[in-house]
């Protein structure tokens, strides 16, 4: 363990307008220290009075970043400052260290919300950074070129500081200019409304723009050196540099008509002398537009994506009847279907992609185009070749996995079915739960198919055959739809679903799909656990509708 | 620091029990992984986690977990936690397991009973 490199100074304070306040330092961070600091954190938030739950999120919090301080940085840190405040609901801790800045943890950082879902991609390592930005409101990293210590700051806060109503932070803007006085004045003009980062040159600019991305750049246009043009050339090149808002100063009002600057494709362009007014309605109504192309983007990419990921079906495949249902919830992971069929036959695979959220629905995304691209030899062969068996298609996807870091990195669940002209099934699961048989005159069962999750060494998928009668159904989903109906700690099938079946085993495919659809969606509402992508099929065999 | 004050493993016919102790977290798993690894049969394949006794789990020991359901369904088997409480179940659920691949069971002999029906079937 290391040695403390300074006495904890534990001042805490009980009046209710002082902020309770405990401060440790200690040296080169190591593993072995965490359980005491965690110890004298929580010793602390009790004496504070934060509930148990609070406690044990900030505990957490200062384990992750203490453990990333241990394990990450190329230069490791000498020295680090842990100061936690309490004051009523408004908890706030900071840890500053001397490491190498991480480069990627600002970007995790803005992106908070859908850093969990890495999470939940079950790759062994990578959670403490979901966890820790997923447990707080506010959670904010400030490498050490931009903070004011000269230090890496990584800071989490709760609930509405006392003194002052909680506000969305201002928006950061670089004001970039050689001249002082036209530096400090405009700094002025803005800093009520932004959050300013002066700057005398484009090459501070520049240094600036690894460690922060401004929400907004203003500079002025001539410069010696390197000038306004050139910056503005020099961020676009960057990543993300080119959708950041440009706006130019210059005291030469001809700039405005000027070809070459208009090509670079800036916000606007103020002249010199710049009243107030004028500097802080211009920034905000390019802030505002800027916001709202970011937003109409978003809201587009997530429409595309479920449009493409929703899973589909032919309702009809020769005797063969289909049916359909999905849930696509927001937080969930991914379903979703490849299909191919011809005269004799159609072959099917569900999929489901873990993880919660944009990042997972993005990963599913991807994952059904890799698949699509995968399978499409062996799904749709060239004519007079048969399409690829179930367990064929698991094996081909289960080296691709395992070959691939990235896919390894993720959770899948497949399975592959093929429905023949004559009443045959062949079904094959990687790691899926096991369809449901739900023939027309016996009770329901579980069909005894399984296989490991792709990616994992010596996985071998054996094909279950099964001949079907007029009138049966097999059922296939995904866990999200299972999860509904079942009990904390149930196995699979769960009762209540079984039970249900007994009475839908004379109705249709289109039918009996409505049926469970509407049981699931009831159940579905009293579930505490967190909504996920839900999907059913139901493939009925010989016209079991003709025969009610 | 004693390994077998943080973890034991008892197997039984049906399952391998893993019984957990304290501090599940970064400073623990270091040395918990490789013991583990050595000490836990290789065919193991329903593997139960005895939740009981841990105070504090942090991302180092939900990647210890993650490695333990891999190996659970690399020989066709099944993970259960069993009797998390507190912080540890607050850490689960956050990290969100699909619960196609584990079962939380309330008490030890919730787990128990579920793979002895599982056999039963």
């Amino acid at each position: 363990m290391s040695a403390p490199i300074a006495t904890p100074d534990r001042a805490l304070k009980t009046h209710a307008q002082t902020p309770a306040r405990w401060q440790k330092t200690i040296g080169s961070p190591a593993y072995a220290d965490l359980p005491p600091l965690r110890a004298e954190m929580r010793r602390f938030l009790d004496l504070a009075g934060s509930p148990a739950a609070t406690s044990d999120r900030y505990c957490l919090s200062l384990c992750e970043i203490i453990s990333n301080l241990v394990k990450h940085p190329r230069q490791k840190a000498q020295a680090v400052a842990i100061t936690c405040t309490a004051a009523g609901a408004h908890l706030r801790l900071d840890v500053a260290d001397d490491s190498t800045p991480f480069a990627s943890f600002d970007a995790i950082c803005k992106s908070a919300p859908a850093r969990l879902q890495a999470a939940g991609t079950l790759a062994e390592s990578g959670y403490g950074l979901g966890c820790i930005v997923a447990q707080h409101a506010r959670v904010c990293y400030t490498p050490a070129a931009a903070s004011v210590d000269g230090r890496n700051h990584f800071t989490l806060e709760d609930g509405a500081p006392a003194a002052a109503p909680q506000s969305a932070p201002k928006p950061l803007v670089f004001l970039v200019d050689d001249n002082p006085a036209d530096l400090k004045m405009h700094h002025r003009m803005l800093s009520g409304f932004y959050d300013v980062v002066p700057l005398g040159d484009a090459m501070a600019a520049m240094a600036m723009f690894d460690a922060r991305r401004p929400d907004l750049i203003i500079s002025d246009l001539h410069m010696p050196g390197t000038d306004g043009a050139a910056l503005r050339r020099r961020i676009s090149a960057l990543p993300d540099g080119d959708t950041v808002p440009f706006i130019f100063l210059s005291a030469a009002a001809e700039g405005m008509n000027d070809a070459n600057l208009l090509r670079l494709g800036i916000d606007d362009y103020i002249v010199k002398p710049a009243t107030s007014q004028a500097l802080q309605r211009t920034a905000e109504r390019v802030l505002r537009r800027r916001e709202q192309v970011h937003r109409a983007l978003e809201s587009r990419f997530h429409r595309d994506v479920q449009k493409y990921l929703h899973p589909h079906l032919p309702p009809q495949a020769g005797r063969w009847r289909i049916a359909l249902k999905n849930r696509m919830a927001d937080a969930g992971g991914g379903d979703f279907t490849l299909h191919s069929g011809n005269e004799d036959s159609l072959s099917v695979i569900l999929a489901d992609v873990m993880g919660h959220g944009t990042e997972a629905k993005f990963f599913a995304y991807a994952y059904a185009g890799y698949l699509r691209s995968l399978f499409r030899g062996a799904l749709a062969p060239e004519r007079g070749l048969a399409p690829a068996a179930p367990h064929t298609l698991l094996t081909m996807l289960s080296a691709a996995v395992a070959a691939d870091d990235f896919l390894d990195a993720s959770l899948l669940t497949c399975q592959s079915f093929r429905l023949a002209q004559d009443g045959t099934i062949t079904i094959a699961s990687a790691g899926h739960p096991p369809p449901l048989l739900l023939p027309r005159r016996a009770l329901p069962s579980v069909l005894p198919v399984a296989g490991a999750l792709p990616g994992l060494a010596g996985a071998d998928y054996q094909p279950l055959h099964l001949q079907l009668a007029a009138g049966d159904k097999i059922i296939f989903a995904t866990d999200g739809f299972f999860d509904a109906f079942s009990a904390e700690g149930e196995a699979h099938p769960p009762a209540a679903l079984m039970q249900m079946l007994d009475t839908c085993a004379p109705m249709g495919a289109e039918d009996c799909s409505h049926e469970i659809w509407q049981r699931f969606e009831f159940c579905a509402q009293t579930q505490t656990r967190p909504p996920d992508d839900a999907t059913l099929i139901i493939a009925a065999y010989g016209g079991s509708d003709e025969h009610q | 620091m004693n390994i077998n004050n943080i973890f034991e493993i008892q197997p039984a016919q049906d399952y391998t029990l893993i019984r957990f102790y304290g501090f599940i977290d970064a400073s623990t798993v270091q040395q918990i992984r490789p013991v583990l690894q050595r000490q836990l049969p290789e065919h193991s394949a329903n593997l139960i986690i005895d939740m009981r006794e841990v105070g504090f789990l942090d991302s180092h020991g939900v990647g210890l977990f993650v490695s333990l359901l891999k190996q659970a369904h690399r020989n066709k088997g099944h993970m259960a936690f069993a009797a998390a409480k507190g912080q540890p179940s607050s850490v689960l659920q956050m990290v969100g397991f699909n619960g196609g691949l584990v079962s939380y069971c309330p008490t030890l002999s919730d787990a128990y009973a579920l793979f002895v029906k599982n056999r039963a079937v």
